[in-house]
C-alpha cells in the first residue's frame, strides 16, 4: 500500500504540469490582454501599458512566463495580476466558504441518500421506489439558479426566516456553527439536491445488485438476522460504487459552484476561479487549477484507500 | 427479538420521536426568525454589486464610490457640479488663473496625524510618478508635471510647500478646472507610504489597509464578502452620525431584493421589475435617480457607409428610445440626447435631440443616395447597407442590440449583431485602428469631470474619437475654448454648443439612460436631494439612523 501511495503521489507531478500547461495555453490563446483589465479604456492614453506588462512579466516568452509562474506558485510567491496579493492567500480566503458548504452538503446528502436508497432497493418498484425515482429526476432537472432563487423568495422574501446572502452576519468573525447555520441552510439544500439523486441512484442499483448475490442468499439460509445481513454484507459490499461516486463529487464540490456562490453571495473558490479567468488573471487561474487538480488526485487516492479497507479482494489481491 | 424492536435512546424515547423533536426544534428556531442583521442602532449594511480589486491606482467605478467614504481632497464637486473647499480652507486663484495658494484646514488623517502641505505634495507627486499606472491627464497641467512624469525631474516644480499648512500650485497655463479636476485628488499620508516602491504599488500594505482623511476609516476588508467602515473621530467635518457602514457584496439582483425586503440589509439597488412593489412597501424609501450609465453606439466614420452625417442622423432618428426604455427598463429611464449627466450644470436642459421618426430617417438616407433594393435593404452604387454591430457581451447590451437591429432594419439598414467577450472587446476590438463598423457600449458619467469625458469622446485626439474616426475642427475648437475660460457663463455657452454639435454631427447615436433605483430602509434618514449614484455614496456620511 505504501509503495502504491508513493507511486500515486509521484504521478501527481506530471499530471499537474500537464493540466496547468494546458490551462495556461488556453488562457494565453484566448483573446484579451490582462493589462487591459487593469487600465480602464478612458485612461489608456496616459497609462504606460508596456511598463505594466513588464511589471507583470508579460513581456517574456510564454514558456518562461509559465515556468516562472509555476516556480513562484510552488514557493508561495506567486501574486495575482489584479491586486498583486499572493494567489495562495486569495485562494485560502475563499476556501472556508467552499469547504463549509461542501462538508454540510456531503453530510446532508449521505444522511438522506442512505435511507432513501435502502428503502428503494428493499422494495423495488414499490410506491416508495417510484417516489424516490421521481425525486431524483426532479433533483437532477431543477436548475440550481432557479431553485436557489425560489428558496430565497419563499424563506427570505416572504417568510423572512433565513438570510439569503453571505456565510455569516456582518461584523462577526470566525465560523461559529451556531451563528452561521441559518446562512447555510439554503445553499446546502441547493447543493445537496444537485448531488443527492446521483448518489441515490448509484447506491440503489448497487444495493439491488448486492441483494441478488449468492452470498446474501447463503446468509439468509443460514438464519442470519436481516439487520446483520444488511449492515455486514449488503451495505459494506454496496459501498464501493458509492465511494467511487463520492470521489468524483468531492473535488467537483470543492472547486466551488459559481452559480450557488453568486445566488447566495458566498465568497467561495468558484467565483474566484471564474472571475479570474474572465479577467485573464493567469496566476490565480493557475493556482485554482493546481489546487483543483490536487483535489481530484487526492480524492481518487482516498477512494482507493477506501476500496482497500472495504473490499478484501483488493486488500489481498 | 432485539432486531425487531425499534431502537431506543437512553431514556427510552424512540428514534422516530427523537427525529420528530429535532425537526420541531428546527421549525421553532426558524419561526423565531433570524435577527435582521441590518437593524443595528447606528449601523447600515449597504449591498454592493462588486468590491474593489485595488483601492489605489485604480479607476474602477466602485473604487471611486468607496473613496468618498475613505478619502478627502482639497476641493470637492457636489451633485450639481459645484465646487466647495474640503481639506482646503482657502483656495484663491491668482488673477491670471495660473497660481493657487491653498491653506489647509486643521484636518487629520484617520490615524490621528494632521494633514500637512507635505502630504499634499507627496500625494500629487505619487499620482504623477512615472510608474503610477493611472495618472489623471489634468494633473499634467501642473508646471513641471510632465517632466516629472517622464522621469526627468526629481520633483514637481509647480508644487511648493510654503508652510506646514500652506501649499502653492503653479500651472502651465490658465487652466479653468483646477478645483474640479486637480483639487479633487485624494490626499494620502506621506508617513504611511514612506519608501514606497511605486512600481510595486499594489504590493504595499497600505493598499489593503488604507489611511485617508475622509469621514470613515476602513476597519475590515473581507475579500469578495464585505468592507466595514467606522466613523472617523478625527474627521474635520464632524464625526458622522452613522457609526458603522458595511458594504456587503451581493452580486445577484434578486437576492438583494429579498434581503432588503427581509430587513437584512439597509440599502440596496432595486431592479426595475421590483420598483412598483417597493413603492408600496411602507418600510422602504425608494430613491430613483438618473443613472450614471448612458448607452450609445458609435460607428467607424472612416467607412464610406458612415461618412455622410445624414446617414448618422438617420440612425439617430430610427431608434425608438421610448420603446427601448419600456421594453427593457419598464420605462424607468430617460432617452439620452446629451453625453453629459443631467445632474450637472453643464447639461443643456433645452436640448431637443432626436425623437423616433423612421420616415425622417428614410428621407435622410434617400438624400444621402441610399435607395431600397428588392428586399428592402438600402443600396448605393451596388453596395448593400449591411454592417456588423459588435457589442460588449452582456444582457443589457444584447437586448439593446436586438432592438437596434429591428429599428435599423425598418429603415433599410441590415446589421449582424455579435457579442464580444470583455477581454477581447477592450484589448482588440474597441481600440484605434480595429475593424469596427458599428459598436455598442455604455459610458459611466460622473467618474471623471465632463470636460475629460467630452475630450475622450469627441476631440480628435480623444481615445474614443480615435476609434470612431470622428474629427471635427469645430468640436476641437469648442473643447479647447471650454478648457481655457474660467467664466462660468462662457463655459456654459460653450458646453451648450458642444452638445448641439454632438447632435448635429452624431459621432455616436445615444440611446437610453436607465434610472438607478435604490431602496433604503425608512429607519435611515438621507440628507437633501440625491440625484446620482455618486451623490448617493457621498451622502452616506450624512445619513442618520432612527
Amino acid at each position: 500500500m505504501g509503495a502504491y501511495l508513493v507511486r500515486r503521489v509521484i504521478a501527481l507531478v506530471p499530471l499537474l504540469l500537464g493540466v496547468t500547461g494546458i490551462v495556461f495555453a488556453l488562457l494565453v490563446l484566448a483573446p484579451g490582454d490582462p493589462v487591459t483589465f487593469l487600465i480602464p479604456p478612458e485612461q489608456r492614453g496616459q497609462a504606460d501599458l508596456a511598463e505594466m506588462r513588464h511589471q507583470l512579466g508579460l513581456d517574456r516568452p510564454l514558456p518562461v512566463q509559465y515556468a516562472s509562474m509555476m516556480r513562484d506558485l510552488l514557493t508561495g510567491r506567486l501574486r495575482a495580476f489584479s491586486d498583486r496579493r499572493p494567489t495562495i492567500q486569495r485562494v485560502t480566503e475563499a476556501l472556508p466558504a467552499t469547504l463549509i458548504l461542501t462538508a454540510t452538503s456531503i453530510v446532508v446528502t449521505v444522511v438522506l441518500a442512505t435511507p432513501i436508497a435502502f428503502l428503494s432497493a428493499l422494495r423495488p418498484y414499490s410506491l416508495v421506489d417510484h417516489g424516490a425515482t421521481l425525486f431524483s429526476l426532479l433533483g437532477i432537472s431543477l436548475p440550481t439558479f432557479w431553485f436557489g432563487l425560489g428558496l430565497i423568495f419563499v424563506f427570505t422574501e416572504r417568510l423572512g426566516v433565513l438570510p439569503a446572502s453571505g456565510l455569516r452576519p456582518a461584523g462577526t468573525s470566525g465560523y461559529d456553527p451556531l451563528v452561521i447555520w441559518p446562512y447555510l441552510v439554503m445553499p446546502t439544500v441547493v447543493q445537496a439536491l444537485g448531488i443527492l439523486p446521483v448518489l441515490v441512484r448509484y447506491a440503489r442499483s448497487s444495493l439491488l445488485d448486492t441483494l441478488g448475490q449468492d452470498y446474501i442468499r447463503v446468509a439468509r439460509s443460514k438464519g442470519l438476522r436481516e439487520r446483520a445481513i444488511m449492515l455486514r454484507h449488503v451495505a459494506r459490499n454496496s459501498l464501493i460504487p458509492v465511494v467511487t461516486v463520492m470521489a468524483l463529487l468531492v473535488p467537483f464540490l470543492l472547486s466551488g459552484s459559481v452559480v450557488i456562490e453568486t445566488v447566495f453571495a458566498l465568497p467561495g473558490v468558484g467565483q474566484l476561479a471564474v472571475n479570474s479567468a474572465l479577467s485573464r488573471d493567469y496566476p490565480t487561474v493557475l493556482t485554482t487549477t493546481t489546487i483543483a487538480g490536487m483535489l481530484v488526485v487526492l480524492s481518487n487516492l482516498l477512494a482507493d484507500i477506501g476500496y482497500f479497507y472495504l473490499d478484501p479482494r483488493i486488500r489481498h489481491g | 427479538m432485539q432486531g425487531l424492536t425499534p431502537a431506543r435512546g437512553r431514556r427510552g424515547i424512540s428514534m422516530s420521536k427523537r427525529i420528530g423533536v429535532l425537526l420541531l426544534a428546527l421549525v421553532v428556531a426558524c419561526a423565531a426568525r433570524v435577527p435582521a442583521v441590518g437593524q443595528g442602532a447606528s449601523q447600515a449594511i449597504v449591498s454592493i454589486w462588486g468590491l474593489p480589486v485595488r483601492i489605489l491606482g485604480s479607476s474602477e467605478a466602485v473604487t471611486s464610490y468607496l473613496s468618498l467614504l475613505l478619502n478627502d481632497s482639497l476641493t470637492a464637486v457636489d451633485g450639481q457640479g459645484n465646487v466647495s473647499g474640503h481639506l482646503a480652507e482657502k483656495y484663491p486663484a491668482s488673477p491670471d488663473g495660473k497660481t493657487y495658494v491653498i491653506t489647509l484646514r486643521a484636518a487629520k488623517f484617520q490615524d490621528g496625524t494632521p494633514v500637512t502641505a507635505r502630504d499634499v505634495k507627496f500625494s500629487y507627486e505619487l499620482y504623477l510618478h512615472a510608474k503610477y499606472p493611472t495618472t489623471a491627464p489634468a494633473l499634467l497641467e501642473i508646471a513641471g508635471a510632465q517632466e516629472y512624469k517622464a522621469g526627468k525631474a526629481a520633483s514637481v516644480s509647480g508644487i511648493t510647500v510654503l508652510t506646514p499648512r500652506t501649499i502653492r500650485f503653479i500651472l502651465n497655463r490658465p487652466y479653468p478646472y483646477f478645483y474640479e479636476q486637480i483639487g479633487t485628488a485624494p490626499i494620502l499620508p506621506e508617513h504611511a507610504l514612506l519608501n514606497l516602491d511605486v512600481a510595486r504599488l499594489q504590493e504595499a500594505p497600505f493598499v489593503r489597509k488604507p489611511i485617508g482623511a475622509g469621514p470613515y476609516r476602513l476597519v475590515e476588508w473581507r475579500e469578495k464578502e464585505s468592507m466595514t467602515f467606522e466613523a472617523s473621530p478625527d474627521y474635520w467635518g464632524g464625526v458622522p452620525t452613522l457609526k458603522r457602514v458595511v458594504l456587503k457584496l451581493i452580486p445577484e439582483d434578486a437576492t438583494v431584493i429579498a434581503e432588503l425586503r427581509a430587513g437584512n440589509i439597509d440599502a440596496g439597488r432595486i431592479i426595475p421589475e421590483a420598483y412598483d412593489s417597493f413603492r408600496t412597501d411602507p418600510r422602504v424609501r425608494v430613491l430613483r435617480m438618473p443613472g450614471d450609465t448612458n448607452y450609445w453606439f458609435t460607428m467607424n466614420m472612416k467607412l464610406p457607409f458612415f461618412q455622410d452625417p445624414r446617414v448618422r442622423q438617420a440612425m439617430a432618428y430610427a431608434v425608438n428610445r421610448d420603446e427601448m426604455l419600456r421594453a427593457l427598463y419598464r420605462g424607468l429611464g430617460t432617452p439620452v440626447q446629451s453625453p453629459i449627466h443631467p445632474s450637472l450644470w453643464q447639461y443643456d436642459k433645452q436640448l431637443k435631440g432626436y425623437t423616433y421618426d423612421p420616415a425622417k430617417a428614410k428621407q435622410l438616407l434617400a438624400e444621402a443616395g441610399w435607395t431600397p433594393g428588392t428586399d428592402g435593404i438600402l443600396q448605393k452604387g451596388g453596395q448593400r447597407f449591411k454592417v456588423k454591430y459588435g457589442f460588449l457581451a452582456g444582457k443589457d447590451y444584447q437586448n439593446q442590440a436586438l432592438l437596434i437591429q429591428q429599428y435599423l432594419r425598418a429603415v433599410g439598414i441590415e446589421i449582424d449583431v455579435q457579442g464580444i467577450e470583455r477581454g477581447d472587446f477592450f484589448s482588440r476590438y474597441f481600440v484605434p485602428g480595429s475593424p469596427i463598423e458599428l459598436v455598442g457600449i455604455a459610458w459611466f458619467n460622473l467618474l471623471f469631470p465632463p470636460q475629460s469625458e467630452l475630450e475622450a469622446g469627441f476631440k480628435s485626439t480623444g481615445s474614443v474619437a480615435q476609434i470612431s474616426g470622428y474629427n471635427s475642427p469645430e468640436m476641437d475648437r469648442l473643447l479647447d475654448e471650454a478648457n481655457a475660460t474660467r467664466d462660468r457663463t462662457k463655459q456654459k455657452a460653450l458646453y451648450d454648443q458642444i452638445q448641439e454639435l454632438v447632435l448635429r454631427d452624431v459621432p455616436r447615436v445615444m440611446t437610453v439612460r436607465p434610472d438607478v433605483i435604490w431602496g433604503v430602509k425608512k429607519t435611515l434618514t438621507l440628507p437633501g436631494e440625491v440625484n446620482s449614484l455618486f451623490a448617493f455614496f457621498r451622502s452616506i456620511a450624512a445619513w442618520q439612523s432612527r
